[in-house]
Order: structure tokens, then C-alpha cells, then sequence
């Protein structure tokens, strides 16, 4: 324990109240801390869940576009598919905003300006039924996609600050309150130390002037 | 801020039949393209297939510890998910609770 005392600290009384207080507020810091740390691993468990369910609904999803894909490479050829594909209308741009939980920052995706509404870009003849539902399905993955990556752009933020909140408690749990702890036992102990010296050497000093006067 | 896809030509296709225009197709020159994909502050998220995100782990972590823009989500090919491949964002998610259940 006496190697956990903080270096440099004079045992004074003006010490200790100094110690006190930022004892004080080490253990309040450190109840918020923990609390935060609480409420963010609830909300990102609420996160989560939403993320594999829709990462395992896309995942079906895929195997689902690529196979309607793939038939209609087989039936048009592959050269004749791809040049459709570039036919397609971009699909616009995604803005990003800040959302603030807790005090942690995560981007927030705005997809107002994205064009989803599918409107046929290429003619009816010479293509097939399969590449308007492979394009139908992938236009319905990628709408998935993106609420999955605002998902996964949020859980990446919560984690890190989750990372970063924990070893702050641990911190303060395991480091800084004991020291502290221990300091001010240090002091205290040192303080009664001079108490009772100054008292002994007031009973000797009034022992020597009873034994002169005698 | 645009989508973008680093993925093998089928999936780039599909993506393309949606809307995602912007696609990075490599050939032998994975480490090239994503230097492009980096220096490209426009990409908002990023698709990538699994089987280059295994190419380029190490670039990769590096690059997620650093920048939260763009979001990257690794997709299946046309083969489907990898079966042994853990992604980043499961990886995260062990690496804040791992520490929670030991509490």
C-alpha cells in the first residue's frame, strides 16, 4: 500500500483537505463515468441486434440478386448486361450529419437526395425478366445496405467511446482512487504522529521545568 | 458525399444495375486502387467484398482507426460470405463486450 502514495506530497493539513476534496470528486467523476458506460453498452446492444438482423437479411438478399443476376447473364450474355448496367441512373449522393449520444459523435447519414424510385432505363426488347428482377432486387439490397452502413458507422463510434469510457472507470477504480485513498491515510497518520510527539514533548518539557523549580 | 464499390466485376454489375456508379474493380493492382479510394475524400460509403477486405486487413484496421469516413461494409460475393472471415464490425462489437463480461 505505501508504494501506491502519491510522490511529493508534503503531510501537511493543507494537503489533506486538498486530498479530500479531489477524493471527493475522483468518486463522483467515477459513478458518472460508470453510468455512462452503462447506458452506452445498452444502446449499443439495441444497435446491434438491428445490425445482425439486417446483416442476415441482406446476406439472403444477395444470394437472392445474384442469382437472378447470373440468369440474366446467361440468357442475354454477359457483355450485354454489363452495358445495361451502365444504362442504370446514379443513384445520387448521401450527406452526413452528426448525431450526438452521450456525448459521443456518430455520423448520421441523410439519404434524402437518393434517387430510389426505379424507373426503366433500358427498352424491353432484346433484354429479359430476369434482369428487371435482379435489378428490382439489387435496388431493394442497396436501400438495405445503407441503413446498414449508418448502423455500422454508429456502432463503430459506440464502441471506440465505449473502449475509451471503460479504461477511464478502470482508471479511476483501480489507480487513481486508491492512491488517493492511501495518501490520505498517509497524511493523517503522519499528522497524528506529530500530534502525539508535540504531546510527549510537552509532558517531558513540563516534567524538566517541575523537576527545576523542585 | 458519392457510394462507391471495391468489388470483383459480378458484384460491380449488380451495383451498377441500382445505381452505384462509382466502382473499383482490381486487377493486380489491389494496393493501387485503395491508395485511389483513400485519397478520394468524396466516398461516402464504401462496399467492399470480403475477399479483399481479407486482402487488405492490415490497410484496412489502420485506416478505420483513423478516419470514421467513409463507412465501410464488407458484402458477400457472388459465392456468398467467407465461412472462418470475421468482420470489423464483429471484431468491435467482441472486443467492447469481451471486456464487459468479464466485469
Amino acid at each position: 500500500m505505501s508504494e501506491q502514495v502519491i510522490e511529493g506530497v508534503n503531510p501537511t493539513r493543507m494537503e489533506l483537505l486538498d486530498i479530500r476534496k479531489k477524493l471527493q470528486l475522483a468518486e463522483k467523476g467515477h459513478k458518472l463515468l460508470e453510468e455512462k458506460r452503462d447506458a452506452l453498452v445498452e444502446r449499443f446492444f439495441t444497435v446491434i441486434d438491428t445490425r445482425n438482423q439486417l446483416s442476415s437479411d441482406s446476406d439472403y438478399d444477395f444470394r437472392d440478386a445474384f442469382t437472378s443476376l447470373i440468369q440474366a447473364q446467361m440468357i442475354l450474355g454477359e457483355n450485354k448486361v454489363e452495358n445495361i448496367s451502365k444504362l442504370s441512373k446514379d443513384i445520387g449522393e448521401v450527406t452526413f450529419e452528426t448525431d450526438n449520444i452521450m456525448g459521443v459523435k456518430i455520423p448520421k447519414m441523410q439519404t434524402d437526395s437518393l434517387h430510389d424510385k426505379l424507373n426503366h432505363t433500358y427498352g424491353f426488347f432484346e433484354t429479359c425478366s430476369a434482369l428487371d428482377d435482379s435489378q428490382v432486387k439489387f435496388s431493394a439490397l442497396v436501400k438495405k445496405l445503407i441503413k446498414l452502413a449508418d448502423l455500422e458507422g454508429g456502432i463503430q463510434s459506440l464502441a471506440l467511446e465505449i473502449e475509451k469510457t471503460k479504461r477511464r472507470v478502470n482508471v479511476l477504480e483501480n489507480t487513481l482512487i486508491p492512491r488517493l485513498h492511501a495518501t490520505r491515510r498517509y497524511i493523517e497518520m503522519q499528522l497524528e504522529e506529530r500530534e502525539r510527539e508535540d504531546f510527549f514533548r510537552r509532558k517531558r518539557i513540563k516534567a524538566i521545568m517541575e523537576a527545576k523549580k523542585a | 458525399m458519392k457510394l462507391a464499390a471495391f468489388c470483383d466485376e459480378d458484384t460491380a454489375i449488380g451495383l451498377q444495375l441500382s445505381g452505384i456508379k462509382t466502382a473499383f474493380i482490381p486487377k493486380n493492382n489491389l494496393l493501387e486502387l485503395w491508395h485511389e479510394i483513400t485519397q478520394n475524400k468524396d466516398i461516402g460509403i464504401l462496399f467492399i467484398t470480403e475477399k479483399i477486405a481479407e486482402e487488405l486487413e492490415k490497410e484496412l484496421k489502420e485506416f478505420r482507426i483513423l478516419n470514421s469516413l467513409p463507412i465501410i461494409v464488407e458484402i458477400p460475393d457472388k459465392y456468398g460470405r467467407k465461412p472462418n472471415h470475421v468482420d470489423y464490425v464483429n471484431h468491435l462489437i467482441k472486443k467492447a463486450v469481451g471486456i464487459e463480461v468479464k466485469k
